[in-house]
């Protein structure tokens, strides 16, 4: 019952001086809250909440915050979604987000003067839907398949995320809730730095008809291909970490070695409002960032490139392994019971420039 | 926000404007949000700020004090404290009561419009940080002695870790100096720990250098 409602139904209010009371609205407003240096006050229905202000908290590199940019020349949405990134370091050295004004592009570091000609530099963003199937499949029995999929953080499904897709052949039922129904996209943030690579592997056979055959292997080293700048971010749809060829890839000339070393810095999810009609994300939707890297980070590749190209390595077969099929004798070769398999794979470490990230 | 109700003479208080007056009055309630205490008595209430709190006092902070001067918490490399103009961070008797400023007047900056305070240090035969050798340096580079850009400035990395400089010198960056359009000066602090040092040598003169958070 209203405080109200109880005064004027049991009580007879005495009349009060409007002076009194205009003293009291005096003494009131002199009391109302107001903002000074290095506060922030927040007007909720139980009161003004006093904090210290948002600038003076500790925001950690790589933090990513969401904004939506109106923008009318994009059809039909009227704007996108882009992100910004707390400076990061790698090194101590400034990182960059490519940034296209007229179209050029630039790359920005993420320092830059917000005030300067390329104002914050913003990553532009592309989505994937992780509640939907990862797509199809075959099974061993060539049965057509639908694939699970990839799912989210479970804090989502509390907000009434949809279910992702379990696949077809998941012994789990689909879950059937109607209040889940808000769609969501995701999309990752990545850093990269150009390193070098091992641009060929060869293995050659010499004098494969003779008793005397040997086979050599020779590297060429090429040096890091030229990025945007040192080390960079980029907005992805779906990032997939890049993989370092086996030794067996190495010798059989197949080897394609990765000329970035990436690291996952954050995803940055969307939930749209309940009941949402359509399929892009708009201004409506709530974005919510998982920052996996919260410091600064150091990278460096376990081997130094050699000043020059490396020396080919020889081995003699001595004919015990001519049969001429080349992958039963890269395996031999790299078989822990062959005498050189060690050598060997010293050989190809030495040229094999994938770094580490560390935090500082 | 509620207001108050004014009244005039003759005026009857009626519920609603009663209702409106106590809303008014519960909406100036003041609520202890992050980094304020809250003391109600009597005769008031005490607000306290905590910045303690939410502002992170990592090892390393370095803090503009004002135009060309920076203050540097303590922090240790390889549990070595470093010395602004041969006084310890920390203080002449380490008590934490007379804290050095870097003093170092317009910032020099690189090509780039960034400039860096460092921690500056030797390494002896074996590549070991020679204690009295640690100080704090602001410079445009930190991977370069002369102020000159490093050969792979702005370029692709190599191998990385930090370079060395010649006479087994190497400098840690602590904070990246940067000069808006405005003129002012901001900073971007680099480490957040204290830090564990280790050489790669290359060479008699050369090497990498790492850091990386010291455990403990």
């Amino acid at each position: 019952m209203a405080y109200s409602s109880l005064i004027s139904r049991t009580l007879r209010i005495p009349a009060i001086p409007a002076d009194e009371w205009n003293a009291l609205r005096a003494q009131h407003n002199r009391n109302i809250p107001r903002r000074g240096t290095g506060v922030t006050l927040r007007w909720t229905a139980d009161g003004v909440l006093v904090s210290l202000e948002v600038g003076q908290t500790f925001i950690h590199p790589w933090s990513i915050n969401a904004t939506w940019v109106w923008d009318n020349t994009i059809k039909p949405l009227g704007g996108q979604w882009v992100a910004s990134v707390t400076p990061g370091f790698v090194d101590g050295k400034d990182v960059t987000i490519n940034v296209t004004t007229k179209g050029v592009t630039t790359a920005v570091p993420l320092t830059e003067d917000p005030n300067g000609a390329n104002g914050t530099p913003q990553a532009i963003l592309s989505w994937r839907d992780p509640a939907a199937s990862a797509g199809d499949s075959t099974d061993s029995d060539g049965n057509l398949i639908t694939l699970p999929g990839e799912g989210y953080p479970a804090f989502f499904s509390t907000v009434g995320v949809e279910p992702a897709d379990p696949g077809s052949q998941s012994a789990m039922n689909p879950v059937n809730d109607p209040g889940r129904n808000r769609l969501i996209r995701a999309c990752d943030i990545v850093l990269l730095m150009a390193r070098p690579a091992t641009a060929q592997q060869t293995t050659t056979i010499l004098d494969a008809q003779t008793q005397s055959q040997s086979i050599q292997i020779s590297s060429l080293i090429q040096g890091p291909f030229i990025g945007p700048s040192r080390a960079w971010l980029e907005a992805e749809a779906k990032w997939t970490p890049p993989v370092d060829p086996s030794n067996a890839d190495a010798l059989l000339g197949t080897a394609v070695q990765p000329q970035t070393d990436e690291i996952l810095i954050a995803t940055l999810y969307l939930v749209s409002p309940a009941h949402f009609q359509g399929d892009a994300p708009d201004a409506s939707w709530t974005p919510y960032p998982q920052n996996f890297v919260f410091w600064n980070l150091n990278h460096a590749s376990a081997v130094v490139p050699p000043s020059a190209q490396p020396d080919p390595i020889t081995f003699p077969l001595g004919g015990v392994l001519a049969d001429g099929v080349t992958a039963g004798l890269i395996n031999s070769l790299l078989s822990t019971d062959n005498d050189e398999s060690s050598q060997i794979a010293a050989y190809l470490a030495a040229g094999n420039f994938s770094g580490q990230y560390w935090s500082t | 926000m509620w207001n108050f109700p004014e009244a005039h003479p003759g005026d009857d208080i009626t519920a609603e404007i009663w209702d409106t007056a106590r809303a008014a009055v519960m909406a100036m309630r003041l609520l202890q949000g992050e980094g304020i205490r809250l003391k109600w008595s009597a005769n008031g209430v005490t607000i306290s700020a905590s910045p303690d709190l939410v502002t992170f006092q990592n090892p390393f902070k370095c803090s503009l004090k004002s135009q060309g001067k920076a203050a540097i918490l303590t922090g240790l490399i390889n549990g070595q404290e470093p010395l602004i103009n041969g006084v310890y961070l920390s203080g002449p008797n380490r008590d934490g009561n007379q804290m050095p400023v870097l003093d170092f007047g317009d910032p020099l900056l690189g090509n780039n419009g960034a400039g860096y305070i460092a921690t500056q240090f030797q390494c002896d035969n074996n590549w070991v940080l020679i204690p009295k050798s640690l100080t704090i340096v602001q410079v445009p580079y930190y991977d370069s002695l002369n102020g000159t850009p490093p050969p792979n400035e702005g370029g692709a990395a190599t191998s990385g870790g930090i370079p060395g400089l010649p006479g087994r010198m190497v400098r840690c960056p602590l904070a990246m100096l940067r000069k808006l359009s405005s003129g002012q000066v901001i900073l971007f602090q680099i480490p957040y720990f204290n830090l564990a040092h280790k050489a790669d040598p290359r060479g008699n003169d050369q090497a990498r250098h790492f850091f990386w958070p010291a455990p403990g």
